[in-house]
This record gives C-alpha cells, sequence and structure tokens, in this order.
C-alpha cells in the first residue's frame, strides 16, 4: 500500500543505554523534544500520539505524552512484541494518510531489566541473512554470498543495518523500530555521517516481533 | 535527647520532610518562568505554554477544601505494616494469611480532599480527621501521616491535609 502525501517531519532519540536515574516517560520526553525540534514543532502541533512500549505497565505512554504539555491530543498505546516501534511509527503514518490527523507523533521507549534484557528477542545475524532472502534481495539459500561479496556492507550493492543493527545497537523491544526510523531519516537526509550511504534514496525498514508479527516501511527522500 | 526516627519519603520528589517536626511539609512543584503557571507534582515542560525548563518551587502548605469526601475503610488496608518485600511474600506464600490488621487507634477512617492552593494547582490529599471535620472551603494545612517502617527502621510518610488549628503529629 502505498501512502501518499506523508512525510517524516522530524526525528529525535535518545542513545540507547542503561539509565537508571531516568524513568522511561522522562527519557521519552527527550526523544519527543529532539523529534519536534528538528521538525521546528511544538506539542500544540500535534494532532495525535502513539507510544510503543513493552515493559507491563498500564498508562505510561500517556504519562510520558504528559511530560511534554497538556493539549488534550489522543494517546493510543501500541504494544507488538520487537516490533512495537515500526508498528507505532506505521499507526502515526496512516493516521495522517486518514486524514484526521495533520501531524502525528511516533514515540516509544522501554526500561528493561537485565534479565529481559539476556533473554529478550533473538534477533542474530543468522536471522538477518534469511531476511535477505525472504525480502527478495537475493534468491533463497544464496543470503550468505551476499554477504561474502560484502554486498550488505557500507560501499556494497545494498547496505543492510547501517547504525549496527539490533546486536550493535541494543534492542531493548519498544523503540527498536523507531531507531531504524531514525537511522533511515538521517541516511536519506544525507546526516549519516561515518555511517553514509552514498546517494540513498530509498530506504527499507523491517522488524519482525514475537514470531507473529511483522511490518515493512518504505522510505523515499523528497 | 530524644532521638525521632528518621523519616523518609513514601516516594522520592513530591515533598519535603522538615528537620524540624513542627515545620509543615511543602510541596515540592514547578514554575513556568514563561507563563507564570505552577505545577504539581513537578514537571520539565510547561503543560500549559509547553515552554521547556519549568523551575522547581516549593508549594502551599495552607489550601482550601475545593472538595472532599470520606472513606470508611483503613487508609492503605496495612498501616503499621513494614513494606511488603520479596521475603514477607515468600514467607506469606500466594495463599498465605492476608497481611496484618490495622492497630487500633491508627487511621481506620480517612477522607480525601482536593485542595485548592494559593499558587493554583488543585491538589488531592488525604485529610487528618472525622468525617463532620471538613466543609467546602475550609482551610487546611499540610502534614506527614506515618504509614509505617521501612527495613531500615525509617518512619515511611506521606503528605495529608489536616484543617488549621487541629492536632495532627506535630502537636
Amino acid at each position: 500500500v502505498r501512502i501518499e502525501g506523508v512525510a517524516v517531519a522530524g526525528v529525535g532519540m535518545v542513545r540507547f543505554g542503561r539509565y537508571p536515574d531516568r524513568s522511561g516517560p522522562a527519557l521519552a520526553r527527550h526523544a519527543a523534544l529532539a523529534a519536534l525540534h528538528d521538525a521546528g514543532m511544538s506539542l500544540a502541533d500535534v494532532d495525535e500520539a502513539f507510544v510503543g512500549y513493552i515493559q507491563p505497565a498500564s498508562l505510561l505512554g500517556i504519562k510520558a505524552v504528559k511530560e511534554l504539555g497538556l493539549t488534550g491530543l489522543p494517546v493510543t498505546h501500541v504494544e507488538n512484541a520487537s516490533a512495537t516501534g515500526l508498528v507505532a511509527f506505521r499507526e502515526a503514518a496512516w493516521a495522517v494518510a486518514s486524514g484526521r490527523a495533520e501531524v502525528a507523533l511516533a514515540l516509544a521507549f522501554d526500561k528493561m531489566t537485565d534479565m529481559a534484557r539476556g533473554g529478550g528477542s533473538g534477533r542474530g545475524a543468522n536471522e538477518e541473512l534469511e531476511y535477505y532472502e525472504l525480502l527478495g534481495f537475493c534468491p533463497e539459500g544464496e543470503g550468505e554470498r551476499l554477504v561474502d561479496e560484502e554486498a550488505t556492507a557500507l560501499g556494497g550493492s545494498i547496505p543492510f543495518n547501517t547504525d549496527g543493527g539490533l546486536i550493535a545497537r541494543g534492542h531493548p523491544g519498544g523503540p527498536t523500530g523507531l531507531a531504524m526510523v531514525h537511522e533511515i531519516v538521517q541516511q536519506l537526509r544525507g546526516d549519516a555521517g561515518k555511517r553514509q550511504v552514498a546517494g540513498a534514496r530509498t530506504a527499507l525498514a523491517h522488524l519482525v516481533g514475537g514470531g507473529s508479527v511483522c511490518t515493512v516501511s518504505l522510505f523515499q527522500a523528497d | 535527647v530524644v532521638r525521632r526516627p528518621t523519616r523518609r519519603p513514601i516516594e522520592d520528589g513530591y515533598f519535603t520532610i522538615p528537620e524540624e517536626p513542627s515545620e509543615a511539609p511543602r510541596l515540592l512543584g514547578s514554575r513556568c518562568p514563561m507563563c507564570g503557571e505552577h505545577f504539581f507534582p513537578r514537571r520539565v515542560v510547561c503543560a500549559r505554554c509547553l515552554a521547556e525548563g519549568c523551575v522547581d518551587v516549593l508549594l502551599g502548605p495552607r489550601g482550601h477544601i475545593y472538595t472532599w469526601t470520606y472513606v470508611h475503610v483503613p487508609l492503605f488496608a496495612k498501616r503499621d505494616r513494614k513494606p511488603r518485600g520479596d521475603a514477607d511474600r515468600r514467607a506469606r506464600g500466594p495463599s498465605g494469611p492476608p497481611p496484618a490488621a490495622p492497630r487500633a487507634g491508627s487511621m481506620s477512617s480517612y477522607g480525601v480532599a482536593q485542595v485548592d492552593l494559593p499558587e493554583g494547582p488543585r491538589v488531592q490529599g488525604i485529610l487528618l480527621g472525622e468525617s463532620d471535620d471538613f466543609h467546602v472551603g475550609m482551610e487546611v494545612e499540610l502534614d506527614l501521616e506515618t504509614l509505617g517502617e521501612d527495613a531500615d527502621g525509617n518512619d515511611v510518610v506521606i503528605f495529608r491535609f489536616c484543617p488549621v488549628g487541629a492536632e495532627g503529629d506535630r502537636a
């Protein structure tokens, strides 16, 4: 499905890490303000918000948006396992595409315990090869060849995971999908620095969650 | 010298605990430097004008009752018990005995009020007193209510309101 007339106006994120002294909603506030500043907007411009997190507590998404102000905008919690962040993004994109919102905010955060981190999603190197094939970047069984030929490395014909992906960046669950969108926007703006893919015009974000969720978003530079 | 147990808030960041027990506690709030609006609890971004950089201010200690109700159930139903840690939960087990009943003389019933502070925020809190002690518009003052002890023997306290002039813990 092609969503016409929807653009990513701004992105912002807090570097993934351990922040024992900051709450999830406080981290979300920093990321959201960065995104609003990037877009040259304030919360008053936002018509609807979708907030993703996995840690099991009710109303944290509302709490996170309340940190940004009280404007009366509707806030919806999105949870779809490891794909949570990218599904929140999809919902925001559809809210704008449908015409019910002119500006929508997709926000995600998570606070994980060490146990949850260790036992978390197994997004591993083996899966990446499988996705090369399933996404059609190479025929079945030839994912390994794609790596050997360095096609998926920076400078290759189809660079993957330019920010290190889930293994190098970390995978706190909720915000991973939005970190992907953040990286894609840096790439399509030509702002990715040492990670820049020369001449990047089109990008794809793909995320699976819990074995039963899969979401893919395609982006094009203006 | 009478040693008083150290008082600890039930949650950090919401109210002060004065060294001198005769002093009223204050609420930890925020003020927007742009539009001047006050908030409780504290926040960074102004909820009204969306300016960033609200500053910390102390609110209260007095205000006026906007509305109130009375609850004929013990406060938290577990006063005078130590906070329930893992060891305690294990000892009781999933179907173990229920938490101990509150001792006689504790808050076996309590009021709940929404109090308008002179700075603007309307704050909900528990009320010290009997059900016929309160009326709308009444001036009340912040006080601290001891809920129990923590593992280190500190008194765990929460803020409450009591009618000005009433005898609270501080009297």
